[in-house]
């Protein structure tokens, strides 16, 4: 198709949806007029129902823990599907692991520029501890598993940019990585099926809710939960990172 | 007019769409197609903000204000946390399958792996 045709049917196409996109807005309900039932009912009681103070939280991680569960089994089909998609045939593995094993010396920094070296250094403590802060303050404040767990995430690409890839396969070993995703979701069942065990229903809340809304440790399985998500999606996409970081790698030895 | 306007979030949603639709059927590379697909996502994100907006609403977090205070939509802002997760994952998914395609054809223009497989 050449490329004149293709503007004409997108821009017809475009044109087409506008229309009928602009027609279906204006009957909708007014933005900032339509609050639904489901969601007045929650932030009626959800502060007290969880303890949980951040009403989002305890929707994630309380009322809609089941989605969450597929959620993160989403995450764990990309992180097959990647490694499956980025795999090497076994002639092009073995002379890759051979490269990777050369000395030390060889190889090169990753990033040649002291400024993006000292301010990734700089910023990689700084992650970690931001990263605990919001996956352990989720019920509370604005935060959860998943935030605190890409930012933790971060980290090691933080180190791959400061130091060398061989820091970066130090802190992040795949066999960790592998480990720690499997305990993530493995954790989250558990919790989930905790509810079952004690005779209540899956994902029902079975630990003690704590002593007041505000304070850290309270909220009982949202907090269990925002910590499991947490391993799980903070593995998940180091395993990502990886991938790339060793297809870049590879391409690196080539040249 | 006026209740077009008081729409907005909505109409900023449909153009941020098209935006990327732009970018996706113009693409000459496959790493900008994968980013313009995610632009063209963005736009649910747009949208359920939207439907979630209440007029003086703040945001529905009660540590320091009292649980009666007027709140927006949080089941919204859950689904969209799921929605930026699978963004995520689709986005890793289709940056590793540009990397094979750039293996196997050598390059990155999506016309011309179309031209090579004719």
């Amino acid at each position: 198709m050449s490329l004149r045709t293709r503007f004409a049917l997108f821009f017809f196409s475009l044109g087409a949806l506008g229309v009928l996109y602009t027609a279906a807005v204006l009957d909708l309900p007014r933005v900032g007029h339509g609050v639904g039932v489901y969601a007045a009912t929650l932030l009626d009681i959800a502060v007290e129902e969880t303890h949980a103070t951040d009403v989002v939280t305890a929707v994630t991680f309380g009322y809609r823990a089941i989605d969450t569960l597929g959620e993160e089994l989403i995450l764990f089909a990309a992180v097959i599907g990647v490694s499956v998609i980025m795999r090497r045939h076994s002639d092009e593995r073995d002379a890759t692991e051979r490269e990777l094993e050369q000395p030390l010396m060889v190889r090169p920094a990753s990033s040649e520029s002291d400024a993006v070296r000292v301010l990734t250094a700089a910023l990689a403590g700084i992650s970690v501890t931001f990263g605990l802060y919001l996956a352990t303050h989720g019920q509370v404040s604005p935060g959860g598993g998943f935030q605190g767990g890409i930012v933790l995430a971060s980290v090691p690409l933080l180190v791959y940019l400061a130091a060398s890839p061989e820091r970066y396969f130090r802190l992040a070993p795949a066999a960790l990585l592998e480990r720690g995703e499997a305990l993530g979701i493995l954790a989250y069942l558990g919790i989930g099926l905790a509810g079952a065990l004690f005779g209540q229903a899956f994902f029902e809340n079975v630990f003690p809710l704590g002593p007041r809304p505000s304070s850290v440790v309270s909220s009982g399985m949202i907090l269990l939960l925002s910590l499991a998500t947490a391993i799980a999606v903070a593995t998940a996409f180091v395993y990502l990172l990886t991938s790339f970081v060793e297809e870049a790698l590879r391409q690196r030895l080539a040249r | 007019m006026v209740a077009l306007l008081e729409q907005l979030p909505y109409l900023v949603a449909g153009f941020v769409f098209g935006c990327g639709l732009y970018g996706v059927v113009t693409s000459r590379h496959l790493v900008h197609l994968v980013a313009c697909l995610a632009v063209v996502q963005s736009s649910t994100y747009v949208i359920l903000v939207g439907i979630g907006h209440r007029k003086g609403g703040q945001a529905p977090v009660f540590l320091d204000v009292p649980v009666s205070t007027p709140a927006v939509d949080p089941i919204v802002q859950a689904l969209m946390l799921t929605d930026i997760v699978v963004e995520a994952t689709v986005m890793a998914l289709l940056l590793a399958l540009a990397l094979q395609v750039h293996t196997r054809a050598g390059t990155m223009d999506p016309d011309e792996i179309c031209r090579l497989r004719g």
